[in-house]
């Protein structure tokens, strides 16, 4: 059995899923997934339940937010970690994630060079506010 | 007039003698006319008539009769003359009355041909402060502020040489300097021939008149102003005045409100948010302070100065205005904003990720001169991102969103934190960013990420500015009840007047150095705002030709050692 991270990326936005793809392929920790809609989420996430939730905020018809509801609802997926990713630079809609339950915000556009190692800090469980962290990662610490 | 009136009284005394003397000879010629008569009839005897003598008293009565014909034309004119001469003297009695009230009610000045004065009047030397004796010979030019060259004066020398007659208001000068406001009425005067002999003007102070119109207008402005107005004492709060709209919504009428405290305007008073409030106004730091706040379920915008009345009591001068509409549409604009935010966004990420693939090497190597194009479009994404961020953060501030995530911050480890984070502008404008002091013990209460950006702001700010090759010092300083994060650099300067504009939305100062430097003008404006939100303060100085130091002055945490512990325990 594979050790690696099987994560699945929602993102209705073909060519961020390519970069993110590109992104995934320089680390081999992770298993990646990928689809553009919350309802193609579902039906992945029925075959096959992934260990991280890797979601767009904003998509058409079924967004991030509802998207996870449905994964925790449908699929069993309420324990599974889940990271955000928005366009949305506003703290406080970050902030709203990260009190509903969140792992993470990752605000775009994002580094694809040092998304895996951003990806591994917010996995880490919570130790308190380290010195430096990546300018685009918000993490519930609270 | 005066030898006129006396030759028609002379004339008169003489036409009553000639009355007189023709009534005698009329009388006289009658009598002998009637003796004539009787010796016509008398002189001979046995009745004979004597025709001569009653021709002759027929003669004699006609020159009679045409005597007192003349005696009663001369008294008929006499009397008619006598009554012109009574309505003149009538007339020259009620001009000298009228004239005595002019003169009592106005201030005249007569001049002559080239406004040299003549003769003032007592109001003249009440209003003006000149005696007659220091006014007369003067030109009046001595009453227009600016003298012969006052526009005013100009206009009515050319007037008054035309021969016109001027009426109208003019401002002029006293003695002592006061300006005053006058009514004239300046009448040219000319002899028969038309020869312009002298000027007479005639004025009124209007300066109280015009002065209360100006009152009274203010004062229903005020009343009717559809602002709050509050006018209260500074010692204690006490209410003096309030405006209808004031006190319309308190539900008290203006003698109910005076002694009121101002707190008992309204039950949503925050005494300590009002303290806050006028703090920089009782320090002389402000002269005019502004906030926002929640009113009784609305958003109100309230603006207060200090203002000394008359008998010296200062008060606050508080106007409250309803911008809960206004709120509304910055809302609305901020969430327009934000949607283009992110729509921009969206795209960048794909950009920017592609240009950070490439220059990775993941997609194979680039030729030096594709990899130099790739970092011109990797440089040029970061600037449009930072324009995409100032301006969300701009229409936040606009729209008073822009909230502070506090937690207590080593102000040393940051600043470390800072210089790595934005050794990317040391290495593009070839200069370097060294720590200075930083005293371990500097604590303060803020919002990581913010003050951050307000780091990068100002030292991307410095790294532009700064000569190359040279430092920029970041270092932080204990000023008793703050701690002072200072940035220095060797740059050319901020000329004196730029001095508040740097800190304005979308001010791109003149470089005193003249090389234009690129950036959207809101950075400074950011980051006043962010530091105001911590309840701080940030200022710089700067010299021409030797570099300028921003100053950010953060309210100090007070750390306290935890009993039987190591941790610190720390409160704002």
């Amino acid at each position: 059995m594979s050790s690696k991270i099987r994560v699945l990326h929602v993102d209705d936005d073909d060519d961020i899923r390519v970069i993110t793809k590109l992104a995934f392929s320089l680390d081999d920790g992770f298993d990646l997934e990928q689809c553009g809609s919350g309802v193609e989420a579902l039906e992945k996430a029925r075959v096959a339940p992934p260990d991280l939730l890797l979601l767009d905020m904003v998509m058409p018809g079924m967004d991030g937010a509802e998207t996870w509801e449905r994964l925790k609802s449908e699929c069993g997926l309420s324990g599974t970690p889940v990271i955000f990713m928005s366009a949305r630079a506003e703290q406080e809609f970050a902030r709203k994630l990260l009190e509903r339950g969140a792992t993470a915000v990752i605000t775009k556009p994002f580094d694809p060079m040092t998304l895996c190692d951003q990806i591994r800090e917010a996995l880490k469980p919570a130790t308190g506010r380290g010195p430096a962290q990546p300018d685009n990662l918000l993490k519930f610490t609270a | 007039m005066e030898s006129i009136l006396e030759k028609v009284r002379n004339l008169t005394s003489i036409k009553s003698a000639a009355v007189l003397a023709a009534v005698l000879t009329a009388v006289m010629t009658l009598a002998l006319a009637v003796r004539y008569l009787i010796e016509a009839f008398t002189r001979g005897q046995g009745g004979q008539f004597f025709w001569e003598d009653a021709f002759e008293a027929a003669l004699l009565l006609a020159l009679s009769a045409a005597l007192f014909v003349l005696a009663y034309f001369i008294c008929k004119q006499t009397r008619r003359m006598e009554a012109e001469r009574q309505s003149i003297l009538d007339g020259r009695m009620q001009i000298s009355f009228q004239l005595d009230a002019m003169k009592m009610h106005s201030i005249v000045a007569e001049s002559d041909l080239d406004g040299y004065y003549r003769d003032v009047n007592e109001n003249f030397e009440k209003l003006f402060g000149y005696s007659r004796d220091e006014i007369i010979g003067q030109n009046a030019s001595v009453l227009y502020p600016g003298g012969r060259d006052n526009e005013k004066y100009k206009e009515l020398r050319g007037l008054i040489t035309r021969g016109e007659v001027f009426t109208g208001e003019q401002e002029l000068i006293t003695k002592g300097g006061r300006i005053v406001r006058v009514h004239s009425t300046i009448v040219p005067v000319f002899d028969p021939e038309g020869n312009h002999l002298r000027t007479i003007a005639m004025s009124t102070d209007i300066t109280a008149v015009r002065k209360a119109e100006a009152d009274h207008f203010l004062t229903v402005l005020l009343k009717e102003l559809p602002d709050e107005v509050f006018i209260y004492r500074v010692e204690d709060h006490r209410i003096i005045f309030m405006n209808d709209r004031a006190l319309e919504r308190c539900g008290w009428t203006l003698e109910e409100a005076r002694g009121k405290a101002i707190a008992e305007t309204t039950p949503d008073f925050d005494m300590a948010f009002f303290n806050a409030h006028i703090q920089p106004l009782l320090t002389g730091e402000e002269e005019t302070v502004t906030i926002q706040a929640r009113n009784q379920g609305s958003w109100v915008e309230i603006t207060t100065r200090i203002h000394v009345l008359p008998d010296n009591d200062p008060v606050f001068v508080s106007i409250l205005r309803d911008i809960t509409e206004r709120k509304r549409q910055e809302r609305h604009r901020l969430q327009v904003v934000s949607n283009v935010s992110h729509e921009l966004r969206t795209p960048l990420t794909s950009i920017k990720g592609s240009l950070r693939l490439l220059k990775s090497g993941v997609a194979g190597d680039l030729p030096p001169e594709g990899a130099q194009l790739v970092d011109i479009a990797d440089r040029n994404t970061d600037r449009m991102l930072g324009v995409l961020n100032d301006i969300l953060d701009f229409e936040k501030i606009v729209a008073g969103k822009m909230e502070m995530d506090m937690a207590p911050l080593r102000l040393d480890e940051f600043v470390k934190e800072a210089i790595a984070v934005n050794t990317g502008y040391a290495v593009e404008h070839r200069m370097s960013f060294r720590a200075g002091e930083l005293p371990e013990d500097a604590v303060v209460m803020g919002d990581r990420n913010r003050l951050m950006q307000v780091m990068t702001n100002l030292m991307s700010n410095a790294a532009k500015f700064s000569p190359e090759g040279e430092d920029v010092v970041i270092s932080v300083s204990d000023q008793g009840s703050a701690w002072r994060i200072s940035v220095a650099d060797k740059g050319p300067g901020i000329p004196p007047e730029g001095r508040e504009k740097v800190f304005e939305s979308f001010a791109q100062l003149e470089p005193a150095d003249g090389k234009p430097r690129k950036g959207t003008g809101l950075g400074l404006a950011i980051t006043r705002r962010i530091i105001k939100l911590h309840a701080g303060r940030i200022d710089f100085e700067s010299t021409l030709g030797e570099g300028t130091t921003f100053h950010i002055d953060l309210p100090k945490a007070t750390v306290e050692k935890a009993p039987g512990g190591e941790s610190l325990e720390i409160a704002a």
